[in-house]
């Protein structure tokens, strides 16, 4: 009972929290130079923290090591650009091809203009997800029975041949071959133009905050809810799970399609980052990219996963730019630095991470978690303090 | 009916030089339980370090020196990454491989500058010959028969040594293995040793074949190999000689038809329709979990 | 006859060469503690595993209120391997999951006992609720099962109150002793409103005080949930105290049955545990 009222009072402040968080990123985007880097790792930041959040889901909430992100991803990507291209754009974009198979654009269905730009890329993104979904359905019939690695290894291989069927040329007019999609809504089209066509008001790093903010929300709320603690038990004793009468092949369906819905709608939302979508960006590398940055953060925890994605998308984009650069103090050259170093160290701070720091920064504790004990302790010192007076 | 004869040679070649990187997957898998997604990778960097040696040393002592160095590089790559995470889950040590992945690659990319690398002509393996009527390097006629004794040799040492012996003690099971004095720490050395070797040599042979290494020259490769080695059934030495081959072939078949795009593809497919039909491949052995 | 809650009915279970169970016939009435004793590897938890739905039997059938739930009869390799009896006398086969197995009113504990370990005492307790809730994914992502969820969290304090494990409701399952480790996999068990509870060895490696308090436990949750019990005990102090009836396994095979006193006084399970003079 007691839990109860606790838990909806620290759901309360996690709300606030998140809308006040949102709205800094809206006061910051119009005081700030808008090419300030800031802005593109907040973007890809938010991304990557939705994928990640959905990998961290399957990983580590349900205990299933897979490694098909990138694919789902892919499949969102693309169901989201096919839906979206303007119809007036679509011969020039697929001219190889002589034009798209797909003649409609959501947008325009919705009958264009503000509303229908929302309706359009709200639809087409959960179609993205639900496409997703649909395929992680059918490809988990054969491969959640696998244990552990292999399931990893299957899960990989699907990835790669949904990215190989992806480029075939016989599927040109849909998916433009191994050509990139472009001309479809980003985020930048969610800025609010005057008659001029002078932006007045920017939008388009809230965009994507709020898109992820809403759908990692729904992630923890389903965490939270009696499906996953199903999901945990299953994580954390398979068998001890079905003999509680929960139904593994139902449960790890589940997990593995919510997880790939979230991958789906975060595909979508990074070719709108990206403002185009291409089969051969989402290899196996990014989706070892999303693996580490869910390690960094903690296996288990999706504040973590947040953190990371952000840290993690700082760093590789913005900060350790410098290490890729040949710098020279006075006449010294400084040794190491040239193209590729800033990979090398960063390669190395992620071993550093996986072998000494195996708990990452989080471990399986939530932000919540940390304040809470950080204010016992806070208020423990003070009474031990009133009590010395 | 020539066509056929190259497709043939280049299918086998190809097919032995994936079997030494199959039996690193396959042992490592056999004791540790672990994909070692690094291997590709060793193989890549084996190629990479030959590429430097060659530079500025005969190729006589280069060679020697490559294989050598690139034992060296497994060995610490067991201590360095592996051997912490011993009792940790098995995803820790995964994703650590993985990790490891990551580095040698990104370490490549650095050294090289990202360019591709030329590799050196070996004496006798580049020499071109004639079979049937059909004309291609040496490097195809050796591997499958460098490959058959590398094997046999490897056969014997497992059942014929005392360290053998450990080895395959370790990889019935690794606990009570230790109990009963076997130092695994040693046993699981000489095993990534042993792997790193024979990749070392088949990275020789495999980069014979193509004119430059760039850094993920090794990630398909070693892809492709664990696909055979889990084809032959995982933990099982000839069941990965056996299932490189037939990866090997199947692979250049694809690749000269109409079909290439979906070379990789297939190759995954042929993993997962084994996976789900029959987990323990063609020799492996099954495993059941207790309740 | 009135219909029992469980019957075994010619179970055979081999694996490979080797018969772990064979023809084994058993029945638990309502309302019952029944105990199956044995010396080690008689085949005990393997007639567990089969009940619950771990091992699909290689031949026999299981009947549970009066319904056939489990059924199998020697297929592929197997049709050749047979040794058991009863062969060719099933033909279909029913091999409901443990989950299935388990809402359809049958929990069970196991030998090494199998908590998740880094949950709650309390959150353990609610997760083995899961099976009854009645909310879908929808409904239990927007939380519009907040009746359901009140009910089953009260449940869970009631629960807890009654195993006396109310103190530790917050504590990591792993950090109890191993006593109350024991209790709480009963508790969680009943979370899942059974009817028939199968404890594999519930008293392993307790001193005899505490089996003496899980022998009154185990009476009182019987009383109190109105449960049929079936256990697989090797303390025979606990056997002999609280059971109706004892089935005695040896080498797979069921060799006697009846109330704690005959048992005590037959020969063949005194041959069994001891050894017969003979091979001396």
């Amino acid at each position: 009972m007691l839990q109860e009222k606790k838990s909806k009072r620290s759901a309360w402040i996690a709300l606030v929290c998140v809308a006040a968080l949102l709205l800094l990123v809206m006061v910051l985007e119009n005081t700030m130079q808008p090419t300030s880097m800031l802005f593109t790792v907040l973007k890809k930041g938010a991304v990557y923290a939705l994928v990640a959040a959905s990998l961290n889901l399957l990983n580590g909430f349900t205990g299933l090591f897979s490694l098909g992100q990138a694919g789902f991803m892919l499949l969102g990507a693309y169901t989201y650009a096919i839906l979206t291209i303007s119809s007036a754009d679509r011969e020039s974009v697929y001219y190889l091809y002589g034009g798209s198979a797909v003649n409609f654009s959501l947008p325009e269905l919705f009958g264009g203009g503000t509303l229908g730009l929302i309706l359009g890329v709200l639809a087409a993104l959960i179609l993205a997800g639900c496409v997703a979904a649909v395929v992680a359905w059918l490809i988990g019939l054969p491969v959640l029975r696998l244990k552990s690695d292999y399931l990893a290894i299957a899960t990989l291989g699907f990835a790669e041949i949904i990215r190989a069927i992806f480029q075939w040329d016989a599927l040109g007019p849909v998916t433009n071959g191994a050509n990139a999609l472009k001309n479809f809504p980003t985020f930048s089209s969610f800025n609010i133009e005057n008659a001029d066509g002078v932006v007045v008001f920017r939008l388009s790093t809230f965009v994507p905050f709020l898109l992820a903010a809403v759908c990692i929300g729904i992630m923890v709320l389903l965490i939270n809810s009696t499906y996953g603690r199903a999901f945990k038990a299953i994580r954390e004793d398979e068998v001890a799970a079905e003999a509680m009468g929960i139904n593994l092949a139902k449960h790890k369906r589940m997990a593995f399609c919510i997880s790939s819905f979230f991958a789906g709608v975060g595909g979508g939302m990074f070719a709108m980052f990206a403002n185009q979508a291409q089969a051969k960006t989402f290899t196996t590398a990014m989706t070892y990219e999303i693996l580490l940055i869910v390690v960094i953060g903690g296996i288990g925890s999706i504040s973590g996963s947040c953190i990371a994605s952000f840290l993690y998308v700082a760093a590789s984009e913005w900060w350790l730019r410098f290490l890729d650069a040949e710098t020279y103090i006075g006449s010294f050259k400084v040794p190491f630095l040239r193209t590729g170093f800033r990979m090398v160290v960063f390669s190395i701070i992620i071993m550093v991470v996986v072998l000494f720091f195996r708990r990452g920064l989080m471990g399986d504790r939530e932000l919540g978690d940390v304040a809470r004990s950080l204010r016992a302790r806070l208020s423990g010192k003070a009474k031990q303090k009133g009590a010395a007076k | 009916m020539q066509y056929g004869i190259s497709i043939l040679l280049s299918g086998i070649s190809l097919g032995g030089q994936y079997a030494l990187i199959a039996i690193g997957y396959t042992m490592v898998y056999g004791i540790l339980r672990l994909i070692n997604f690094a291997h590709g990778d060793v193989f890549m960097a084996a190629g990479l370090i030959m590429v430097y040696l060659s530079a500025s040393l005969p190729i006589g002592v280069a060679l020697p020196l490559m294989i050598l160095l690139t034992v060296l590089l497994g060995f610490v790559i067991e201590r360095a990454a592996y051997k912490p995470l011993r009792s940790a889950p098995r995803m820790s040590v995964m994703i650590s491989a993985i990790g490891v992945s990551y580095l040698l690659q990104n370490l490549a990319t650095y050294i090289t500058g990202g360019l591709p690398q030329m590799y050196p002509n070996l004496p006798v393996l580049s020499n071109q010959i004639t079979i049937a009527g059909t004309s291609t390097k040496m490097v195809t006629v050796v591997t499958p028969f460098l490959v058959v004794a590398l094997v046999i040799a490897l056969t014997q040492l497992i059942n014929h040594t005392k360290i053998g012996t450990a080895m395959r003690a370790a990889s019935r099971d690794f606990e009570t293995a230790q109990l009963m004095g076997i130092k695994i720490n040693n046993v699981i050395s000489f095993t990534f040793v042993i792997g790193s070797l024979l990749a070392a040599v088949g990275s020789a042979l495999y980069f014979t074949n193509y004119p430059s290494i760039v850094p993920l020259s090794g990630s398909l490769p070693g892809l492709r190999a664990f696909v055979a080695a889990v084809f032959g059934g995982i933990g099982s030495i000839p069941g990965a000689v056996v299932g490189a081959f037939l990866i090997g072939l199947s692979e250049t078949v694809i690749k000269s038809s109409n079909w290439s795009v979906f070379s990789d593809a297939f190759t995954f497919a042929l993993l997962i329709i084994i996976l789900v039909v029959k987990p323990t491949g063609l020799f492996g052995e099954k495993s059941t979990d207790k309740v | 006859m009135s219909e029992k809650i469980l019957r075994l009915e010619n179970i055979t279970m081999q694996f490979g060469g080797v018969i772990a169970v064979n023809n084994m016939n058993l029945e638990v009435g309502e309302g019952e503690i029944v105990s199956l004793i044995g010396p080690n590897g008689a085949g005990k938890t393997t007639a567990f595993n089969v009940i619950t739905g771990v091992y699909q039997p290689t031949n026999g059938a299981v009947w549970y209120q009066g319904e056939k739930i489990v059924e199998n009869h020697p297929q592929g390799k197997m049709r050749k391997l047979y040794k058991g009896e009863h062969a060719g006398e099933y033909t279909h086969v029913l091999a409901p999951t443990p989950d299935k197995i388990t809402r359809m009113g049958m929990a069970r504990t196991f030998q090494n006992i199998r908590l998740w370990k880094d949950q709650t005492v309390f959150n353990n307790v609610l997760t083995a609720m899961h099976c009854r809730s009645t909310s879908n994914l929808f409904t239990a992502t927007f939380r519009l099962n907040r009746k359901e969820e009140t009910a089953q969290r009260q449940r869970v304090a009631e629960l807890l109150e009654e195993v006396g494990l109310s103190d530790v409701a917050g504590e990591k399952a792993n950090s109890l002793p191993y006593g109350k480790q024991r209790r709480l996999e009963i508790a969680r068990a009943l979370a899942t409103d059974p009817k028939l509870l199968l404890l594999d060895e519930p008293a392993a490696g307790m001193n005899p005080q505490e089996t003496d308090e899980l022998t009154a436990f185990i009476g009182e949750i019987r009383s109190k949930f109105g449960l049929t019990v079936f256990l697989i005990e090797h303390h025979m102090d606990l056997v002999m105290d609280i059971s109706d009836r004892i089935y005695v396994l040896d080498f797979g095979k069921l060799i006697a049955d009846g109330t704690p006193a005959e048992i005590q006084n037959n020969q063949r399970v005194i041959d069994a545990y001891l050894g017969v003079a003979e091979d001396a």
